[in-house]
């Protein structure tokens, strides 16, 4: 073969290297993850929704211990049985965890949607070709009795594509651990959250514990308030009776006392409790069944999720529903903590 | 299928609500109905739902926990193409600084 078709042969390979290389890039080495916001937001939807539900359970046991107090005063014996509580302390720890667990999940997930290493690959492909050329040139400065150069422009198309593929490869072994995960998990997070939202929303057995709380603290306010009532009631009869005492036959036209009515200043601390028991517990159920709804709605997202890296379906809806709920829960959170 | 506490929450919700709503004897009784409920089925049912609850969250939760460490593998093992790369990379810098001095002394 006569030296120039060999040359324009090489110079040709270079070039069909080069473009190979570049249509891999174009084509297939999207370096970010389609999945990467989709999962993004489902991480950080998690996190919202499992710290506000961290919050919230010990606040129910705040309020069982109160009403506990509450049954617990009026008995004539105080011993362990008589204070029965509704966590006990693995009760709350495992459930922690399970949150705990859950966030880390999301966020593990994100992390793994976020692994991009294709610059640092690059990098290393660009040093791999300065150090071939080098070699190259060193080896062709050699006096050998071969007629043909080494031919460094395909030297350089052959990194370029391996470069390409590398990058590929590594971004569908991402897609497919993504698909994996998401996959092998969507049975557990279903359950764990459907677990959550039986437990919180209404006749739960969280919500309903809550319920009951805050209903026999109600009753006790109620009833501190009829006492109150009834007390004056009584020194009004007992004043009036006292009245009678120096004549046997009261005098025809005398005329009776009034009854004793208590002063608003007296039974205002009674309604103000009642009244803070009452908001306090709207707004406390209202926001457990709120989370319970956005247990549902993450539970239904992951596997929105799982069918996004299957077959390519858009999870944006299930996403948009779970932020939507997430505001409820942010204010009714807040309604609360104040 | 029915679940007999579902009914018996919303009998325990009707008497809250007929309290609430009335005076004198027929409260007291709708009161009376309602801490009962409450005290010898609903109450104890519930603080035995949340023990038998919390064993399957440990279940769920070691289950979660397994897929995270293999996530977490997952994701040492792309970081590793990279590393591995670079690895090349540097053997192949080795190489050529190799190459460059035998040059030098066949030259």
């Amino acid at each position: 073969m006569e030296p120039a078709k060999t040359n324009d042969a090489k110079y040709s390979l270079a070039l069909l290297l080069t473009a190979g290389a570049a249509l891999l890039v174009s084509i297939s080495c999207s370096s970010t993850s389609k999945m990467a916001k989709p999962l993004s937001d489902f991480s950080a939807a998690t996190s919202e929704i499992t710290t506000v539900t961290t919050s919230a359970l010990p606040m129910v046991q705040a309020a069982d211990q109160d009403e506990v107090v509450l049954k617990a005063s009026q008995g004539t014996s105080l011993k362990e049985k008589d204070i029965p509580e509704f966590f006990r302390p693995n009760d709350l720890l495992q459930r922690q965890l399970t949150l705990q667990a859950l966030s880390t999940y999301a966020a593990t997930l994100k992390a793994l949607s976020g692994v991009d290493r294709s610059a640092d690959i690059q990098k290393s492909f660009d040093s791999l070709k300065t150090s071939i050329d080098s070699t190259v040139t060193t080896i062709n400065k050699l006096n050998t009795d071969s007629k043909t150069q080494l031919p460094s422009g395909v030297v350089s198309g052959l990194v370029s594509l391996g470069s390409s593929l590398v990058i590929a490869y590594a971004s569908a072994e991402r897609d497919k651990a993504i698909r994996t995960a998401l996959e092998k998990s969507d049975s557990t997070v279903t359950k764990i959250c459907r677990l959550l939202a039986a437990e919180l929303e209404r006749h739960g057995v969280i919500y309903d514990q809550l319920e009951y709380a805050y209903q026999k603290q109600e009753e006790s306010a109620s009833d501190s308030f009829q006492a109150t009532v009834q007390s004056f009631n009584a020194s009004g009869d007992s004043e009036t009776k006292d009245t009678s005492k120096p004549s046997a036959t009261p005098e025809p036209n005398a005329t009776p006392k009034p009854r004793a009515t208590p002063k608003p200043s007296d039974l205002a601390p009674y309604v103000k409790t009642f009244l803070g028991l009452r908001n306090k517990k709207e707004y406390s159920l209202a926001l457990l069944g709120s989370l319970a709804s956005s247990y549902r709605k993450l539970a239904q997202a992951h596997t929105a999720l799982k069918l996004q890296s299957e077959t390519g379906a858009k999870s944006d809806i299930q996403l948009r529903a779970l932020s939507s709920e997430i505001d409820n829960v942010k204010f009714l959170y807040s309604q609360v903590s104040k | 299928m029915a679940d007999p506490y579902f009914y018996l929450s919303e009998i325990a919700d009707s008497l809250w609500d007929f309290y609430q709503d009335t005076d004198g004897k027929v409260s007291d009784q709708a009161r009376s109905m309602y801490d009962t409920l409450e005290n010898v089925y609903l109450e104890p049912f519930r603080r035995s739902q949340v023990q038998a609850d919390t064993q399957r969250y440990a279940q769920l939760t070691a289950n979660l926990q397994a897929d995270i460490t293999s996530i977490n593998a997952d994701i040492q093992r792309i970081n590793k193409i990279a590393d591995d790369v670079q690895k090349v990379a540097q053997y192949a810098a080795i190489f050529d600084q190799v190459t460059a001095v035998a040059a030098k002394l066949l030259l």
